[in-house]
């Protein structure tokens, strides 16, 4: 089927909104990541061997630092950010979305924050990394179903601990965090 | 189709019933008595009370007898064959059986015999003509005098019949103010096109339409929207009293609702057509176009794609796009994805599926009306939407305006407003670049235009002030720079007839720099969409504070780290979102080494500030700016210098609150309770007013009504009574 476009003068495409400016050089390749000097961090003397980039809510985040090397996934540069810094694990938080500048990341209201998300997903699978989506119970929103894409491995997960913890054997730091700030049932997700 | 069956739909239809008296004086040739006979019988079935009177006998040969009508009668006209003969004893007749008392309305088939009516002034403002192409076409030949003449029997009638659209709009291009009085009811000798589609239903609704400011054609309405109302349909669309759009529903049987308005007409169309969306396309599409409807509401995807293919009517078509079909736009090969991109007004049920629409179609962005509870959205935007001519009455002669610039993104509401005139023709000069003063690439569109209207008065409009004939005006728009660019100077502005600024400031600031004449100036300032603004905060929006642009560096975006240092000392939630381009992506600003050294400052300190790294986010550039603000709850205004600065009141139009460092002018457009002296008395400002949710909801109620004096809908008349009084 045609586009009915060709034939109706639908002008506001031009002029419609600012999307309607061209768009502009950017000559010397600068960017937001090389701007900020993205790069991973660590409160650690001795960081586990795991480089992690975050989005997650404050408190996760700096219980992070303080063991790993971690660069925080900043809106405007989330695949140049992967591309750059190639982590081993990306971990997204939920709680990320309730506060702070990913705030309504997983509603239909965010505009392009979703996109940045999806590019994780993308990146990831490209790459074959680990996106580990840590889940807070809150109900979920619009953009549910893009979050399960883009994770690999989802916390809560009763499945995850269950062959070792009886025999009392550890798992990795970084998925005794992912449990402990997963500590809500994840409402309407068939669990890994 | 018996005419018992008619009557039948007609009484459930609830058409307005009229007494009506039809006079004709045609000859009494086959095809004359064919055409009267049709006119008649039609009437009659739709339920109407109809008085004949003809000058000569009406043979019925084999048709059904309209004897057999129990609503029509016919009329003596005791003058005799002779007498009868003469149109204005005729006339007289005609007269003298309206003023009995009996009749409503008068159609008259026949030039000379609604002229002479018209001369009756008791007959003349309820004198519907009927005008055949046979005796139109010859009248039109005659040039100027015809023409004249058949202004007058417009002018002094209630409306007029035509029998082909493709006459109306002959009719209707030689005078814009009456187009609005023809209107084609596929009058013809042969068939009806639709035995629901009858030339008797098109008068009735015709009729019932007089006094309304708008017509709005609903096809297609999804339950959803039906079910809010007792009796089903919208409560508010033609439904509420004083209401000024008239709702046309057409249905198929299958479907009654909101029929107990009065400024509802009901079409049924036959339901079998109903199944293809190209008929019934086609059929909305005659209905629409005879009665000059100017909104088209399809609920049908299908049917809206047939509806946007026929161009004279596209500008009228909004489909209305359920929750199936809105999720069906992330399918860039399906029909609602075609339909949503190219209408130019798409309708949703709720505000989440125009959030919804936005992400996966940005281009919709200012395009989507929400219908909202029982329509209620449906009809502002429809008061907003459609042309308005009762504050600015359709004008005789057609303006014809050019619009010149290199950058179009501050038109778009302009633009849409005048295009929707039949008295305002529009074309466009797009210039590839400001600084070009060669001249466009088509210099005929200069010769084609009564009106120049260039927005920015950047180095192009000398071509215009050189080349522009004398008797043709030309308007410049300033936004800011131009002040400070050194080509005005070099320009003879006298030539310029109006120039328009956004601000007070800006309109003082050019008067003294370049001595334009104070008379020669406008104020019109910039104007937010406020419907298409105003949606639901993200709870906790309150705590989230917006930038839109932080190019040039005027813009000061290291104001916003101090403020957002000072905030976030009391309080972690707060964050800053900043929309728009990064500098490197403007080469003029990224190639001067001072103002480059200005914003690698700003963005190392955000790098090495962990305080601040993690609460500022860049949202990127784009046009879903509704969408953007539902999360913002305070916009900055930084800036050392704006002429107006539009993002923090499209900001306002959301309910945030704007947060304006005192500057020249700035309290010409924001409130003075809202411009501060400097970045500690801004940050206090927000905590204070952000005490509590609801300390935090009075400011933003504040924001909302100060905003209403940029709305669109107040603001665009303006700029109509500009170009209309030039």
């Amino acid at each position: 089927m045609s586009s009915p476009q060709s034939l109706v003068s639908s002008t506001h495409h031009f002029w419609g909104g600012r999307s309607s400016a061209a768009s502009a050089p950017n000559a010397d390749g600068s960017s937001l990541v090389q701007m900020l000097g993205v790069g991973y961090r660590s409160n650690a003397q001795f960081p586990q061997k795991d480089r992690l980039c975050v989005l997650a809510h404050e408190g996760f985040l700096s219980e992070l630092v303080d063991s790993f090397l971690v660069a925080p996934l900043v809106p405007g540069c989330v695949y140049e950010t992967l591309e750059l810094l190639r982590p081993d694990k990306v971990v997204v938080h939920r709680s990320a979305f309730d506060v702070g500048v990913w705030f309504g990341a997983d509603r239909h209201e965010s505009g392009g924050l979703i996109d940045e998300i999806r590019e994780i997903g993308s990146w990831a699978k490209e790459n074959q990394a680990t996106v580990i989506m840590v889940d807070n119970g809150k109900p979920e929103q619009y953009y549910a179903d893009v979050l399960e894409d883009v994770g690999t491995v989802f916390f809560p997960n009763r499945f995850f601990f269950s062959r070792t913890s009886a025999e009392g054997s550890k798992k990795s730091l970084i998925y005794e965090l992912c449990r402990a700030y997963a500590d809500c049932d994840y409402l309407g997700r068939v669990e890994y | 189709m018996s005419g018992i069956r008619r009557l039948r739909l007609s009484r459930e239809s609830r058409v307005l019933s009229f007494s009506i008296l039809f006079v004709s004086a045609a000859d009494r040739d086959s095809i004359s008595q064919a055409l009267d006979y049709h006119m008649i019988k039609s009437l009659a079935e739709t339920g109407h009370r109809i008085g004949v009177l003809l000058n000569g006998p009406l043979q019925s040969s084999d048709r059904v007898p309209l004897e057999q009508f129990a609503n029509v009668h016919f009329v003596s006209s005791s003058l005799g064959p002779k007498l009868s003969e003469d149109i204005g004893h005729f006339a007289w007749r005609a007269a003298q059986e309206f003023s009995s008392g009996a009749y409503e309305w008068v159609i008259a088939r026949g030039l000379a015999l609604s002229r002479t009516l018209t001369g009756n002034e008791s007959v003349a403002e309820k004198l519907w003509p009927l005008l055949p192409d046979s005796e139109l076409q010859p009248q039109l030949e005659l040039g100027v005098i015809g023409q004249h003449y058949l202004d007058v029997i417009m002018e002094r009638s209630a409306g007029v019949f035509v029998e082909r659209p493709e006459m109306r709009d002959v009719l209707g291009k030689t005078n814009n103010r009456l187009a609005a009085k023809i209107f084609a009811v596929l009058y013809s000798q042969d068939s009806e096109p639709d035995s629901y589609l009858s030339t008797g239903r098109i008068v009735s609704s015709v009729l019932n339409l007089v006094g309304a400011e708008r017509r709005v054609l609903v096809f297609g309405l999804p339950f959803s929207l039906q079910g809010r109302h007792p009796e089903g349909g919208y409560d508010h669309v033609g439904g509420q009293n004083g209401s000024r759009e008239h709702v046309v529903w057409v249905t198929d049987q299958r479907q009654q609702g909101a029929l107990k308005y009065k400024s509802c007409t009901h079409v049924h169309i036959d339901p079998t057509v109903v199944d293809d969306p190209r008929k019934t396309a086609w059929r909305l599409r005659l209905i629409a176009e005879a009665l000059n409807c100017d909104v088209v509401i399809s609920g049908d995807t299908d049917v809206s794609y047939f509806l946007l293919r026929h161009v004279p009517l596209a500008h009228k078509v909004w489909p209305l796009l359920n929750a199936v079909a809105v999720s069906n736009v992330g399918d860039s090969e399906s029909v609602s994805r075609l339909v949503a991109e190219s209408a130019s007004t798409v309708v949703v049920v709720s505000s989440s599926e125009r959030s919804i629409l936005e992400s996966l179609l940005p281009s919709t962005s200012g395009r989507i009306v929400v219908a909202s509870s029982g329509g209620t959205g449906i009809s502002i935007a429809i008061q907003r939407r459609s042309v308005d001519y009762v504050s600015h009455p359709c004008r005789a002669k057609t303006k014809k305006i050019l619009f010149a610039s290199h950058d179009f993104k501050f038109c778009g509401e302009i633009i849409a407003a005048l295009r929707q005139r039949g008295d305002i023709d529009l074309k466009f000069d797009f210039w590839t670049t400001q600084n070009s003063t060669g001249g466009p690439a088509d210099d005929s569109l200069l010769g084609w235009a009564d009106v120049v209207f260039c927005d920015f008065a950047s180095p192009n409009i000398g071509w215009y002030i050189r080349n522009k004939r004398s008797d043709q005006k030309l308007v410049v728009r300033m936004h800011g720079y131009e002040l400070h660019g050194p080509w005005l100077a070099d320009l003879d502005l006298g030539m310029v007839d109006r120039f328009i600024f956004v601000s007070e400031l800006l309109l003082r600031s050019a008067i003294e720099k370049f001595a334009i004449a104070e008379g020669k100036t406008s104020l019109i300032p910039n104007m937010v969409d406020t419907l298409d603004l105003k949606r639901p905060k993200l709870s906790d929006s309150r705590f989230h504070i917006g930038v839109v642009g932080m190019v040039p560096i005027l813009k000061r975006p290291d104001r916003v780290l101090d403020l957002l240092e000072i905030l976030s000392d009391v309080d972690s939630r707060y964050a800053v979102h900043i929309k728009g381009r990064h500098p490197w992506q403007y080469g003029w600003v990224w190639n001067d080494k001072d103002i480059r050294d200005s914003y690698e400052s700003f963005y190392a300190r955000l790098a090495t500030n962990p305080r601040l790294f993690n609460k500022v986010g860049f949202d990127g550039f784009g046009p879903s700016m509704g969408q953007w603000f539902q999360k913002v709850g305070w916009m900055l205004s930084p800036s050392t210098r704006e002429s107006f600065h539009l993002g923090p009141v499209e900001g306002m139009a959301s309910g945030a609150v704007p947060v304006v460092w005192a500057r020249e002018g700035a309290s010409d457009i924001f409130d003075r309770r809202w411009v501060h002296r400097g970045t500690e008395e801004a940050a206090t400002f927000i905590l204070h007013a952000n005490e509590t949710e609801e300390s935090y909801k009075k400011e933003s109620g504040l924001s909302l009504e100060q905003v209403r004096k940029f709305d669109s809908h107040r603001v665009k008349t303006d700029w109509i009574r500009l170009f209309l009084d030039l």
